[in-house]
């Protein structure tokens, strides 16, 4: 036990060591930490509900005010609601469907990939098959077509979007597992476990999984930037339900309803939602360029010995 | 021979399974097209009779038919040529989709070979000129920046500040008004002017990938063995860099041509219809908002063939390239 907790401490001392060298990682992860903080604040219910919506020209793009501080201070959006608010609105939700897509995509990757690899035979000749047949579908092509014809009550169900945006975005993760789980196995650690008796499931999931643990972590963060990039993106388009607190849908009606075109008087609602998604993923792509860091066995010897 | 012929055949099996599955999952989902078509014609007062047959005609398949007579007859349509008939232009699928695929073609095509030559370039400099913190870290930042930012996002703003409010760069449709369709010089560069932003966009989104990866191969190959040793030969440092530095990154990360590819494609639906550029993506970005069924389904299936082809090119031209990837077991 006391190995244990010393081998944790050791990796903490080093995921500390790879954060605190980098100034944009750092800033990332306060960056991530903000967005989760005002999701928890509005599951929470500390934040006032979304006023009714107003039609008409006069209570759209309104300019910045300090009325009901702060909330009217990036003024209003299309439908006169407070742009702040949306705004902060969208976060729980996007982070919801990006999650759940994101543990969608790296479960099913990872359990396929690895009995694939693992069980070897006709198994994986036919799951091989399956990966390589969902490697030629692009999840977003597959995925707007769903979103399409799917009945509206769907829709803006968080479970069925993550399972939309994660129909085979699985499949290249699975490829790289499949290819890692081939080449562990031919490690020594997997024969004295096969010797000391493990089975297959424990020898998967518990032996071969741990090695592959921070490449896991980093796809986990990768997936979460597909999803929001998808559900994002679909809604830019105008096929999902236009529900105010969709960044994407903001930028479109920034930009077809708005007169971003011409004038600047939404230019607060156009720049707004742009700025929080991108900082989003930028954060989360920076988090998943350190767990790469972590995982790269080079960089970490010379990190640990550096240490000595 | 043998090999490509091989590769041939798996490409068509996977074309063959993806398409299917894909047509099972739409005509298997709660939104089946065809039922959806059909209420919506039974609401137009059209008897159920009628309306079952023009279903039939639009998208190919009835919807009082079972799921795998559904899946059989529209596979049929594909193979024949037969996509069905477009419900808001009045025309067969097959000719609205023929007229868009050159436009895709040049379009992917061109913002393909340029996001990898670019890419390229900037990874081997990146790997090359890595004794130099401050070049290194603000290329880097600059990359993850674009990165980060959805190509969707970057075409909205383009669109609207470099195009519509700066007036910089044409901004809207394939060509100008003042041209006349054809092989002609003028008509060529009004389209590659007009193609100037969607393309900027593209490659400026896709670059990342490629300079990232490449850099990454880059610096390991300069710790290799064989190029001390060919600095000791005093090989010139120019032959050094394309000859055995270049050409080895490229190798491994070949087949990411087809990923980058397929990204491409898929990004013509946000970056066409921007930019009301004809083509594939415009094409199901615009239909898709007016539901019409048979045409989304019809781009959905030809950009998937599309898919297949690419990722058997980059194959097949890989093993020509790359004698190993033959007689290797993938």
């Amino acid at each position: 036990m006391s190995e244990k907790s010393r081998n944790l401490a050791k990796q903490l001392k080093l995921v500390f060591k790879i954060f605190s060298r980098s100034p944009t990682l750092l800033f990332s992860l306060v960056v991530l930490l903000v967005y989760i903080i005002a999701a928890l604040v509005v599951v929470l219910g500390f934040v006032p509900p979304l006023p009714p919506y107003k039609g008409g020209w006069e209570y759209m793009y309104q300019p910045p005010s300090l009325r009901d501080f702060p909330w009217y201070i990036l003024g209003t959006e299309y439908t006169g609601r407070p742009l702040l608010l949306t705004i902060i609105y969208g976060i729980p939700k996007t982070l919801a469907v990006a999650f759940l897509s994101a543990l969608i995509t790296v479960g099913v990757g990872t359990a396929i990939g690895l009995i694939a690899g693992y069980v070897g035979g006709l198994v994986d000749e036919l799951l091989s098959l399956a990966i390589n047949v969902a490697l030629t579908i692009p999840t977003y092509l597959l995925a707007l077509i769903l979103v399409v014809i799917l009945p509206p009550e769907l829709k803006t169900n968080v479970l069925v979007l993550a399972g939309v945006l994660s129909i085979t975005a699985w499949a290249s993760l699975a490829r790289a597992v499949r290819a890692q789980t081939i080449a562990l196995k031919r490690r020594e650690f997997i024969d004295v476990a096969k010797t000391i008796g493990y089975g297959s499931w424990k020898i998967m999931f518990d032996e071969v999984l741990r090695f592959m643990a921070p490449f896991i972590a980093m796809n986990l963060v990768l997936s979460c930037v597909g999803a929001i990039y998808g559900y994002t993106g679909l809604a830019f388009l105008g096929l999902m339900p236009m529900t105010p607190d969709n960044w994407g849908v903001q930028i479109y009606m920034a930009i077809r309803g708005g007169g971003a075109l011409y004038s600047d008087k939404a230019i607060l609602a156009l720049w707004s939602p742009i700025i929080t998604i991108v900082l989003l993923q930028y954060a989360l792509i920076n988090i998943a360029k350190a767990m790469e860091d972590i995982f790269n066995p080079a960089l970490r010897t010379y990190l640990q010995g550096e240490e000595m | 021979m043998n090999w490509a012929l091989r590769k041939a055949i798996f490409s068509l099996a996977a074309w063959f399974l993806a398409v299917s599955i894909s047509i099972l999952i739409i005509v298997l989902s709660p939104g089946d097209p065809a039922l959806i078509m059909l209420t919506g014609f039974l609401q137009q007062g059209i008897p159920y009779d009628q309306a079952v047959r023009m279903v039939q005609a639009y998208i190919g398949f009835s919807p009082a038919e079972p799921w795998w007579s559904k899946w059989l007859r529209y596979l049929l349509g594909v193979v024949t040529g037969n996509l069905g008939v477009s419900i808001t232009y009045r025309i067969p699928v097959a000719q609205l989709i023929a007229n868009a695929i050159p436009w895709s073609i040049f379009f992917v095509s061109y913002s393909l070979s340029l996001t990898v030559i670019l890419g390229v370039l900037i990874g081997i400099a990146l790997a090359y000129y890595r004794s130099n913190t401050i070049f290194v870290r603000s290329v880097t930042t600059v990359l993850t920046v674009f990165n980060s930012i959805p190509n969707w996002i970057l075409a909205a703003v383009f669109f609207v500040y470099i195009g519509a409010r700066w007036q910089l760069l044409p901004y809207m449709g394939p060509y100008s008004n003042d041209v006349t369709p054809g092989l002609n010089l003028q008509f060529i560069a009004s389209v590659l002017y007009h193609y100037t932003l969607p393309t900027m966009v593209m490659v400026l989104t896709s670059i990342p990938g490629w300079a990232f990866g490449i850099s990454a191969m880059a610096s390991a190959i300069l710790k290799e063995d064989f190029i001390t040793y060919a600095k000791a030969r005093g090989l010139p440092s120019s032959r050094i860099l394309w000859t055995y530095i270049t050409r080895n990154s490229i190798l491994p990360i070949y087949a990411n041509i087809a990923i980058t590819f397929t990204w491409l494609l898929v990004g013509t639906v946000w970056l066409e219809s921007q930019f009301l550029l004809p083509g594939l993506g415009s094409l199901l970005a615009t239909t898709s908002g007016a539901r019409d069924y048979p045409v989304m389904i019809g781009v959905y299936v030809i950009l998937i063939t599309a898919i297949v082809l690419g990722a058997l090119f980059t194959d097949l031209t890989y093993g020509f390239i790359d004698p190993r990837a033959r007689v290797g077991e993938t």
